[in-house]
């Protein structure tokens, strides 16, 4: 199947551009989602005096989760532009979802960074115990 | 006027702060892996969720789910650390680093600090988004 190239004669469909970079933000929210998991599965092993090579496996699991999110930005990120250049062609109310779908990532990201320092919290106190 | 209270209210300065934290907990951590053979090397760490006591109340309150969490309403994002020698009791023999717990300190920080870059870098879009918004 042949690909569609888009230029400036033959620019994409509005639509496409909008469902596309709503698709990446409900995309990233299920990956964050799964960060989030892992880091309140990370408090658990932490809470329970786990081993330190189940920590290591989570932040292994994540580090590959914030890769693919890295990966999906670099391969949306014409839709990303495309939106910017004719972001005033668009209605309100897809104007309105965007914005949504940015804030949620925020906001799902600010309660991962909440949840990491309470982790680092516990890992040192962890080897504080360890120590005395 | 009108530019600063959208940037305050986005609190893109203590994310900022949080990147800065997370840089020099980084330095230290390498600092101790770098000396696991130093003979007598004294283990330090960074300690910037420790200053949360001492810092002010006006900022994003932390999630307190269990016993140990820090209770205060304050947020690392607005606290300076501190370097200081960790508590002695590890021994490897050499000195007191404890090079699977540096390794770990070393993976945390790393995942933390990638997050608060697209946090401050999603911060921007947001804003961007509401500056270039269009009026009808």
């Amino acid at each position: 199947m042949e690909s569609t190239i888009y230029t400036e004669n033959n620019p994409e469909p509005e639509t496409d551009i909008f469902s596309q970079l709503i698709t990446m933000y409900e995309r990233e929210v299920q990956i964050y989602r799964n960060i989030r998991d892992c880091s309140l599965e990370q408090e658990n092993v932490l809470e329970s005096g786990g081993e330190i090579a189940l920590i290591q496996s989570l932040l292994i699991r994540k580090r590959q989760l914030l890769d693919e999110i890295a990966q999906l930005e670099i391969t949306n990120s014409s839709v990303r532009l495309l939106w910017e250049r004719r972001k005033a062609t668009f209605s309100d109310n897809e104007t309105v979802q965007v914005r949504k779908s940015m804030k949620n990532v925020s906001s799902l990201l600010e309660e991962i960074l909440k949840l990491e320092a309470s982790n680092d919290q516990l890992l040192l106190h962890k080897s504080v115990q360890q120590a005395v | 006027m009108i530019d600063r209270s959208i940037f305050q209210q986005a609190h893109l300065g203590s994310v900022k702060n949080a990147l800065t934290a997370y840089t020099n907990r980084q330095r230290v951590t390498a600092e101790n892996i770098a000396n696991v053979e130093t003979d007598g090397y004294k283990a330090q760490q960074y300690r910037f969720e420790d200053m949360l006591q001492k810092a002010g109340s006006n900022s994003i309150p932390t999630r307190t789910t269990r016993t140990g969490h820090i209770t205060s309403n304050s947020s690392p994002y607005h606290t300076s650390g501190e370097v200081a020698e960790q508590k002695a009791g590890f021994d490897n023999g050499v000195n007191d680093v404890n090079i699977d717990q540096e390794m770990t300190t070393l993976a945390t920080n790393e995942l933390s600090y990638r997050l608060a870059t697209r946090l401050l870098s999603m911060k921007y879009n947001v804003l961007r988004e509401a500056v270039s918004g269009r009026v009808r």
